[in-house]
Parts: C-alpha cells; structure tokens; sequence
C-alpha cells in the first residue's frame, strides 16, 4: 500500500469518526426556514458544552431576522441560540458555550473532548490534514421543523508550506484545496457542487499518523488543530485558525 | 424516518505526500530493499553452484540507528556448525547530518555469529535519495563479485559458530 493509498483509505473512517461532532450554524429567516451559513465544531471545554466556529460566521448568522441556531441532530428542530458568544477579536473564532437545555443523549451528537485538541503547530507540516463541515451550495434554504440533514464534506490535504500564502499570520496555517481540480471517485468533475462557502468554523484535525506507523493509526488518534476561517482561491488554500487562539477565549471562563 | 445524509465524496489532495512522516510506510524505503535484495541474489547461483548445500536466507530490517539493512544469509549444509555468511547493505544516517537526506552507505560480507569479516567496502557519504540508491547499487555490484569468498567460508571448518 503506498502513501496514497493509505491517505484515501483514511478518508471514511475520519469522515464517519467526525461527523457526530460538527454542526451546522443556521441563520434564522423565519419560523420555518433557515439558511446555512457556517459549520462548527461541538466540544467539551472547559469542562462545558459549546460549540466552536469562526466569529465571522457568527456575525453574519446574527444578522438574520431572528438571529441564528445550530443543528441539533437528526430530526430535531435546530436550537435557537441566546446569551453570550465568547468572540476572539484577532483570530476569528467564537465559542457559544451551550446552555443546559441544549438536547443532551441525542443519537449521533458527541461533544470532542478539551484534551484532544491540540493548540501548538507541532507535526502539522508532516501529518495529514482533515476538515469536514457543510458546504453551502445545495440545500440553501433548510426547512427548520423537522430538523437539518445537510449533506457533509470531508476533505484531506497536507498544510500548503511552499508556494507561501501572502499575509499569513503566526496564529494561521494553510491547506492545499482546489475544487476546480477535484474529482469524484468516479472522476468526474465535482467543481459544479463544491462550495467551500459555509465550510468556515469547520474544524481542522490532524489525522495522528504522523510518527506513527500505518498498523497504529485509528481515527480515535485525531487531534483538532484549528478552525477554517477563510478560502483563497486564487492561492488554491484553504486558510485555518491555530486552535491555540483558543486559549484567550477560554480563559475568559 | 431520519435518514443519515451521506457524504459528499471527493478527492482528497495528495501532493506533498512526500513530507508525511510514517513510521513503516515508507515507499521509498521498501523500493530501495527491493531493488537492493534484488542485486544481491545475483549471488545466490554462484555460491550455490560452489557448495550445492547451502541455504539462502534473505531479509532485512530498520532500527537501532539505521534506516536500513538489507542483506542475504548464506547457510552450510544443515547439520554444519560452520558459522553462516552475511552479505549485506546498511544505510544510515551521515554522522552529524544537519539535513534528513544525508546518508552513510557501506556494505561487508561477514560471519553471521562470530563477525569475521570478509570482505568489506569503505563506506560512502552521500545527499540525497538518488545518490543514496546509485551507492547502495554499486556497493551490491561489488559484493555479488565476492560469491567465491562466500563458498569458502562455508566450506570452512575453523569457521565454527
């Protein structure tokens, strides 16, 4: 089995592994209809339920008439969110910790723990990265009622070390993504459903392989390392918030 | 009923592989034992041809501070307690190498329990896999020409294990 090879049999497994984590941020247009505008990622910090995305997909959510919600799983009404967004004014990141009558024990919902969320660059230039969230091109308009089943992406590249991204700061890394070079597995093009739009907040990982022999890898080695905050296409990356910015919000408490 | 949506299934991006760093999957490591192991069974019909008896043993591993040791072991005939023969390849790291692709390669033909050697090349300091691979080749040229010194220490009594 070559490198290749292996990086396209880890796909599934992370894809399937990460799902029950992410969640979707809904602008709220009315009583029935919503819109998706951003992906985030349900974790344990602090020793409490949140949600992590990119601020600048909390600020557009906002913006809705009746503000915004996150997906609550299958079948079941978004939760409608209020009280206080934790916001990181240099970084783009928001935390919402979740109020106690957010759906608890809900089938396919999980909460990615604090320790596996890894807030130093280390070993991310030579480990595969992995994001997954929801894209924005199909299902637009969500009906709210019963529930959101927005189809996922998940998606793998190394960091983009060289060419160098312009203006990237110290906090930030790059991916290497181009969808108009993308295929399906059947090959064919796949650029006319690729919408990196609504991937941002989506969390980055990497898949743990790295200094690891083939034989140990698990997804349960992922490790979250940052938070999609923006998409460059002329410099074909897709450009990432170090998790380490978490480190000021959560220690507001 | 609630359906589980499915993925979008797209392609990850695999350019930069080069830089993953996994323990035992590197192609390029395994290429080079193939390609090494393959240069150096050109010894086998000349020492089988000397000491009809005698057994072949290839193999090779990584570790202990090498990123490499291919080799053959040449057996007596069973029953014999004449120490078996080792021809092999080792490439390791250049001491003091400030950069990943700085290699020492050296390659010797010695007993496999008590270590006399046999015959033995000076080892080569060399940057980069492509010189690395032409090393460890011209070393395998070389010690395929050895196979007589192999016949003989099979056939060599002192030679006890």
């Amino acid at each position: 089995m070559t490198k290749e090879e292996f990086i396209l049999s880890t796909i599934q497994p992370m894809a399937e592994y990460t799902f029950p984590f992410l969640t979707s941020v809904v602008g709220v247009k009315d009583a029935t209809q919503g819109e998706h505008v951003g992906s985030g990622l349900r974790a344990i910090v602090n020793s409490r339920r949140a949600v992590i995305t990119a601020r600048h997909v909390v600020e557009r959510a906002a913006a809705y008439p009746r503000q915004f919600a996150l997906s609550a799983g299958y079948g079941r009404a978004p939760y409608i969110v209020s009280g206080k967004i934790e916001l990181d004014p240099i970084g783009d990141l928001a935390v919402y910790y979740l109020p106690d009558d957010f759906p608890a024990d809900v089938p396919e919902v999980s909460f990615w723990p604090e320790d596996r969320i890894q807030r130093s660059l280390e070993r991310l230039a030579t480990d595969f990265l992995f994001t997954h969230g929801f894209p924005a091109s199909r299902g637009r308009f969500l009906r709210l009622v019963n529930g959101i089943a927005s189809r996922s992406l998940p998606y793998g590249a190394m960091q983009r070390l060289d060419p160098q991204v312009s203006d990237l700061q110290t906090y930030q890394f790059a991916i290497e993504f181009d969808p108009a070079g993308m295929c399906a597995p059947d090959r064919s093009r796949s650029d006319s459903f690729v919408d990196p739009g609504g991937l941002s907040g989506s969390p980055v990982w990497r898949i743990g392989i790295s200094g690891r022999s083939r034989g140990e890898w698990s997804p349960a080695l992922s490790l979250v390392v940052g938070f999609l905050t923006q998409w460059r296409p002329d410099e074909k990356v897709l450009v990432a918030t170090s998790a380490g910015r978490l480190t000021e919000i959560l220690a507001r408490g | 009923m609630i359906t589980r949506p499915a993925f979008y299934a797209i392609a990850p991006h695999t350019g930069g592989l080069e830089r993953l760093d996994i323990d035992d999957v590197s192609d390029a490591w395994s290429n080079l034992r193939n390609l090494v192991q393959h240069d150096l069974a050109a010894l086998d019909g000349s020492v089988l041809a000397a000491v009809p008896a005698a057994r072949v043993r290839p193999g090779s591993n990584r570790g202990g501070g090498a990123h490499l040791f291919v080799y053959r072991v040449y057996e007596p005939a069973a029953g014999s307690s004449v120490d078996p023969v080792v021809a092999g390849i080792l490439v390791r790291p250049a001491a003091g190498a400030a950069s990943a692709d700085h290699f020492n390669v050296s390659g010797d033909i010695a007993g496999e329990s008590i270590g006399d050697v046999l015959f033995e090349l000076q080892s080569r300091e060399v940057i980069g896999w492509t010189a690395m691979t032409e090393a460890a080749r011209d070393i395998s040229t070389v010690l395929v020409r050895q196979a007589s010194a192999i016949a003989a220490a099979l056939e060599d009594a002192s030679r006890q294990e």
